[in-house]
């Protein structure tokens, strides 16, 4: 396994390396290719400003020499390791780690590195935050409708699941605005932003009047999923047994207590946040739960009918341990490969639901740098996207071998 | 000896969900304990399927309810039941399957998948008792219990994976064993201990054991007696012996005459002396013209066929797989030369090298008396008429895309035989005529038939190009033996008529004594032995040939 | 014989899968339909008017481009062509494009619309009294007719300012008529999401046949060149492709078009790896079959199955980016688009639902049509179809 994973490793390099070819290519193709002109244009600078710049690309880059040259040189500043250069631009002394210079914003006026420093740990925020979301919902439906084949929910399951699959995130997003958020209809969530401005102030903890109270905050939902949770198990009618699903209703039942009885004098920084975030998640993750959830539901159809369900069943075993050890098990794999390519449409979401939601991650700066024609953070962003999208595909390798001992032992 | 049935089947019935005829009808048998039933019957008879109905393993929404009454002596209540058959299953009645890969979870390790038989059905057994008993009967199929239970199943062998199995079933000292088809996708060797195997453990446990088959030579070394099964009846029933000689049911005789070693033995016609020239297959023409006898289509020396094995994390090649390692191999005009081994010994890759389908390593190869190792592709063309293949699945040796005729004439416009498009639409006709297929069969498409008219279909392809040398890849091992056989009297018919080589690729030793003229053991790929096949069947030199002969149920 | 199933064809086969497949022909139907008669549709320009001095004019024919007349002759080119069963679906395809591509060429060279076209002319001339009679169409406002003949009309809901003016499905911020702008939205909603297709599909057939077949160091670099596409998600290189080049359609196309390809390029591969070692393919070769033949004859047309289904699902995308970059502002400056009108809903401080309604859901069904249509294709070509014959 652990050739496997140095392998998979050292191709992440050459990856990397084709990306920035890719958006170089990009960027040598475009009408006016690279000369400082194309990167100065288009700002609101005085002549002296834009000759001054211009000097100063043209050395940096060295825009001046054949396209490989630039590239190397380009490729030079970007990377954490490499030559330093000096005032006229030549290169100095050996390689050494650096930081990146991924050069300067025209439109906030800022490195770039330190604008991807604030923005990029948004955009990772909300995609950790809607990627389990998505695997847990993704499997409690798949696993329902293949344990229930054939019956209403499966059927009604199946269709809902394929209509929220085609909805695009733009449309939900703006439904769930303008009915959720705005002023004409229910106005339950903030219309945008991560965080009130007084709440970014306030203590991280919600404000109770006695400790008791603040106690009772946790303990109180805590109570009504335990409880709904026992009794879905003890249920004996069928359809009522589905402990998620209760303790899902048992933990909106009680936050809904806590909401009414419970005296909050303010909400806190925490609860203030998850308030802005609901929205943004949800569009974010439904996309995803609905693709998932068909891909679990015929993965796991086709394991029940596999030959090593058939004898665990010749063993005697129960049907809902066979339904977990074994079906299950084995078709957790392909949804795991599939993580591979939920990363990347996750990155790419996330620039629509952060410019619906004005959410200042990486995506809205994307798009604003393309309005702004900044170029050289837009390269920057695509490059960081690419990066993450490796890192993600790294842990998926990873996760697969853990589960798969057929790739452990292979050598 | 009258003993108590252990299992008592009355009347079961089976049909579809959606069906109105029955697949299984009014099956009614009985097994001692102690006793193994053999059910016996070709594909579609139905025998699996009474097999899963018994332990209700059916599938609900496919199948109704099984209809009928099947009792456990000791335990009350009808097995076709859902409630009983749960209580039944693992604990009482316990099954083993035919492809042990597929049958084992391979993401569980196979102590793990034994303890879990014990989990459920010893619950009194600590964790430590049941890694105990796990090791017992890991050892009692005689397997490296400590190795064995913590590797999973795709790092064993078949022999082992099917040794798992049954230690599986066993580790819960069931009463009865349904075993369905356990040995048919092992090697014979592996096989013939398979089968010892069952029947020590069977002793041992005085079980009673019902075993699906449709191998007539198993049934011969593990059963007491035999139910034989046509389209879903049980049309037979007696001891082996009494089966086996004096068969009485018409189908039962079919099926024992169509036994390799029971058909009778093939024309010898003119091989001695060469080949006759017809251009077509119509002409019943015995006239032999002399051609030399000992003109040589094919002889290959020292064949090397070397894959490399790469490991680490830089794919550095650390060794070689040696599928064919030295192989010499002649074949004259009208001979049938028979290529005997089991998985792993190199007989397709022979086969595929032979072709000009697998680049050699090493080793010369002559076809006609021109050397063609390693050739580049043009080179192969004029030879490829005259060397042609059937292979061995026949539902991925037809393009499903296009129409039988379409298939058979476009090689043969390729090497120009045949005048015009009408001509050879004719020639393409008659062949699909000689070999028993239905007349409008050019026009249809490939899923519109049955395996085994599909393998005849493949076999016309092959020979309406009119080759001198026709290399058959396990050409009925996926057939059922009363296709095999008139597939294997229809080649020894053609190998007359035409004066055709054949290379026939087999583990099969029955049909290698009905067809070949010379047989060569391939192990490992070495030849082990070769010669004239009734020297070699006969007196067998090397001890491989001669585990291979007597696991076949020769020299017994 | 196992039954008469000769006719079993692929269609066959899709039409007899039930409701949710007619569904999407039928809306797929609809929408091509309304593409190709968009200018008759919408317009603000009469089909024929008579005027005051008796004498007869045809504003709209006149401003007749060679697109609508493409649109138009490929409509009726696909009624026929869909009928005519006799010869084989890739011969009528290309039978179609042809005369498509001939019919663009003629009318390029013949008609004349004049650049500039002023909207309200005839609405002028009508309230004048220069009109005796006209013939208007269904709609009759253009896409880009801001109404400015009736001053502000930003943002009306649907029906809202009768009986002055008729809006069916209401104006978007700009003042135009919702209803029209979405017909001619269709055009580019389809030809984006086939061309862009088409695009990626030459694109990774080409590379993914070329690695399956070839394998060795092709595959290796083949390769790379796939994970380096897919790892920058779609977005971001759609982002980077358009900060870069200006916005005209074809180039939107071929930008789409290049950021999917990676898909195609794997399933070719992995069923070229698969046929390559296949017995009829082996058989083909052993044969003495030329290379053309065992390539175009017997590997190529097994391996389309996965990648029709990937199609399917192929062209919802391309749709679907369209209308991302149209709705972040990115996308075609001039053109109308369900995208664009999407954003609409919720920039002013009102929740404008007709804007989230209709185009949005215009742009739901599509995707949901064309995802209706890879699963049905997904399961009619299940290979084990192929084995059993039924």
């Amino acid at each position: 396994m652990v050739g496997y994973l140095l392998r998979r490793l050292l191709w992440l390099v050459p990856t990397l390396l084709g990306i920035t070819v890719v958006v170089f290519v990009v960027m040598a193709a475009a009408p006016g290719g690279i000369s400082a002109a194309t990167l100065v244009e288009g700002q609101n600078l005085e002549p002296e400003a834009k000759q001054a710049l211009t000097e100063y690309y043209n050395r940096l880059y060295g825009l001046d020499q054949p396209l490989t040259v630039q590239y190397l040189r380009w490729l030079n500043h970007i990377s954490p390791l490499g030559w330093e250069s000096d005032e006229s631009g030549a290169l100095t002394g050996w390689p050494t780690f650096k930081t990146p210079d991924l050069g300067v914003s025209f439109r906030y006026g800022r490195p770039v590195a330190d604008l991807l420093a604030e923005r990029v740990p948004v955009t990772v925020l909300l995609n950790l935050l809607s990627a389990p979301i998505i695997y847990l919902g993704a499997i409690a439906i798949g696993v329902a409708a293949a344990a229930r084949r054939g019956s209403r929910f499966d059927h009604l399951s199946s269709l809902l699941l394929l209509v929220l699959w085609s909805a695009p995130p733009m449309l939900v997003g703006v439904l769930l605005i303008g009915f959720f958020a705005s002023a004409e209809y229910w106005h339950w969530f903030p219309t945008g932003g991560l965080s009130t401005r007084e709440a970014l102030d306030a203590p991280f903890w919600p404000v109770t009047p006695s400790f008791g109270a603040w106690l009772l905050l946790f303990v109180l939902p805590l109570a009504t999923t335990g409880l709904f949770v026992a009794a879905a198990r003890r249920s004996k009618r069928a359809g009522l047994r589905h402990p998620v699903v209760a303790g899902l209703v048992g933990l909106a039942v009680g936050l809904l207590l806590v909401r009414v009885t419970v005296p909050i004098l303010a909400p806190g920084f925490l609860f203030d946040r998850i308030w802005h975030l609901i929205l943004p998640v949800v569009t974010l993750s439904y996309g995803g739960i609905a693709f998932l959830a068909k891909l679990t539901r015929a993965s796991l159809l086709e394991h029940l009918a596999a030959d090593f369900t058939r004898t665990a069943r010749a063993k005697g075993v129960p049907e809902q341990v066979v339904l977990w050890r074994h079906v299950f098990r084995n078709s957790l794999l392909p949804l795991i490969t599939v993580a591979a390519s939920l990363l990347p449409s996750l990155i790419a979401g996330s620039v629509i639901v952060e410019t619906l939601f004005s959410i200042d991650g990486m995506g809205r700066l994307a798009v604003e740098a393309v309005q702004t024609r900044d170029r050289e953070l837009v390269l920057s962003l695509t490059l960081i996207s690419g990066l993450l999208t490796l890192i993600g595909y790294l842990v998926a390798d990873i996760a697969y071998a853990v589960a798969d001992p057929r790739v452990r032992y292979e050598g | 000896m009258t003993l108590d049935p252990l299992l008592t089947v009355e009347g079961l019935t089976i049909t579809l969900a959606n069906g109105t005829e029955p697949l299984v009808s009014d099956l009614t048998f009985s097994i001692a304990a102690g006793e193994t039933l053999a059910l016996v019957g070709e594909s579609g008879s139905g025998k699996s399927l009474t097999a899963q109905a018994l332990l209700g393993l059916l599938p609900t929404g496919v199948f109704a309810p099984a209809l009928g009454q099947a009792t456990l002596s000791g335990i009350g209540g009808n097995l076709l039941v859902p409630d009983v058959a749960a209580r039944v299953r693992g604990a009482h009645v316990a099954m083993i399957f035919q492809e042990p890969m597929s049958a084992l979870n391979p993401v569980m390790t196979v102590g793990a998948q034994i303890a879990e038989v014990l989990e459920f059905h010893a619950p009194h057994l600590s964790p430590l008792g049941r890694q105990a008993a796990v090791a017992a009967a890991l050892t009692e199929v005689q397997l490296d219990a400590e190795r064995i239970a913590a590797s999973y199943p795709h790092q064993l062998s078949g022999g082992q994976r099917q040794r798992a199995m049954i230690a599986m079933a066993l580790v819960a000292q069931p009463k009865l064993l349904i075993a369905d088809e356990p040995t048919t996708a092992l090697d014979v060797t592996v096989q013939a201990e398979i089968l010892q195997l069952l029947r020590t453990l069977q002793r041992r446990h005085a079980m009673a054991m019902l075993f699906i088959t449709h191998d007539l030579d198993v049934v011969a070394q593990v059963a007491d007696r035999v139910a034989v099964m046509q389209a879903g009846r049980i049309v037979e029933m007696g001891t082996v012996a009494e089966v086996t000689q004096a068969p009485k049911h018409p189908y039962t005789r079919r099926l024992w005459a169509a036994q390799p070693r029971h058909l009778p033995p093939r024309p010898k016609g003119c091989r001695q002396t060469g080949m006759s020239t017809s251009a077509s297959p119509n002409e019943a023409d015995t006239a032999c013209a002399a051609v030399p006898s000992d003109a040589s289509i094919l002889d290959a020396r020292n064949l090397r066929v070397y894959f490399p094995i790469q490991r680490g994390v830089l794919r550095r090649t650390v060794g070689y797989v040696k599928a064919l390692d030295g192989v010499d191999l002649t074949i004259r005009r009208g001979e049938v030369v028979a290529v005997v081994g089991e998985s792993g010994s190199g007989k397709s890759t022979l086969g595929r090298a032979v072709l000009g389908l697998q680049p050699l390593t090493a080793g010369t190869l002559s076809l006609f008396g021109t050397p063609m190792q390693n050739r580049p592709r043009h080179a192969w063309q004029p030879v490829r008429r005259r060397v042609q293949v059937v292979f061995q699945d026949p539902f991925a040796s037809l393009n499903p895309k296009r129409r039988i005729g379409a298939l058979i004439t476009e090689p043969m416009a390729v090497h120009r035989i045949g005048v015009d498009d009408a001509d050879r639409w004719q020639r393409a006709q008659a062949w699909v005529t000689a070999l028993g297929l239905p007349a409008e069969t050019l026009q249809r498409y490939p899923h519109e038939f049955s395996g085994g008219q599909r393998q005849r279909i493949a076999i016309a392809k092959a020979l309406a190009l009119e080759p001198e040398l026709l290399v058959c890849d396990e050409i009925t091992s996926a057939l059922d033996v009363t296709l095999q056989a008139e597939i294997l009297q229809r080649l020894a018919h053609l190998v007359v008529e035409r004066g055709l080589s054949l290379l026939f690729i087999t583990h099969n030793m029955a049909v290698v004594e009905y067809l070949a003229d010379r047989v060569v053991v391939l192990y490992r790929g070495k030849v082990v032995e070769s010669g004239e096949t009734a020297t070699v069947l006969n007196r067998p030199e090397h001890p491989y040939t001669q585990q291979l002969l007597t696991a076949a149920g020769f020299n017994r | 014989m196992k039954g008469d199933v000769t006719h079993n064809t692929l269609l066959r086969r899709i039409a007899g899968m039930g409701g949710a497949v007619r569904f999407a022909l039928v809306w797929l139907g609809l929408l091509a339909t309304v593409a190709a008669w968009a200018p008759l549709l919408a317009n603000s320009l009469p089909l024929w008017v008579e005027r005051a001095d008796g004498r007869w004019a045809f504003p709209l024919f006149a401003q007749f481009t060679a697109e609508d007349v493409a649109w138009w002759v490929g409509w009726w080119s696909a009624v026929v062509l869909l009928r005519w069963r006799r010869i084989s679906a890739a011969r009528r395809l290309v039978i179609g494009l042809g005369v498509v591509a001939l019919t663009w060429g003629i009318a390029s060279a013949l008609l004349k619309p004049s650049p500039l076209v002023v909207y309200d002319a005839w609405r002028q001339a009508e309230r004048a009294g220069e009109v005796r009679h006209a013939l208007w169409a269904p709609i009759p406002y253009s896409p880009k007719d801001y109404l400015r003949d009736y001053g502000v009309t930003a943002l009306e809901p649907p029906l809202a300012a009768i009986p002055e003016r008729w809006h069916w499905l209401g104006t978007d911020d700009q003042g135009g008529d919702v209803a029209s702008r979405m017909i001619h939205a269709s055009r580019i909603a389809l030809s984006i999401g086939f061309i862009a297709t088409g695009v990626a599909l030459v694109i990774g057939v080409t590379i993914g046949a070329a690695m399956g077949y070839f394998a060795g160091w092709i595959d290796l670099i083949g390769m790379r060149l796939v994970e380096i596409f897919e790892a920058v998600p779609t977005l971001f290189l759609l982002l980077t492709f358009v900060a870069f080049f200006e916005r005209s359609l074809p180039l939107m196309m071929v930008i789409i078009g290049l950021t999917a390809w990676p898909g195609y390029a794997r399933y070719t591969r992995a069923e070229f790896l698969r046929l390559r070692g296949i017995e009829f393919v082996q058989g083909a070769i052993a044969s003495g079959l030329p290379m053309r033949s065992v390539l175009f004859r017997h590997m190529l047309p097994n391996a389309v199955a996965p990648l029709a289904v990937a199609a399917a699902f192929g062209v919802a995308s391309a749709i679907l980016a369209e209308a991302t970059l149209s709705f972040l502002g990115l996308g075609l400056v001039d053109e109308p688009s369900w995208g664009q009108m999407l954003n609409q809903a919720v920039k002013s401080a009102a929740f404008n639902w007709w804007l989230a309604l209709f185009p949005g859901g215009a742009i739901l069904m599509t995707v949901l049509a064309y995802n209706l249509l890879g699963e049905a294709l997904r399961d009619a070509l299940d290979p084990r179809l192929e084995r059993n014959g039924r």
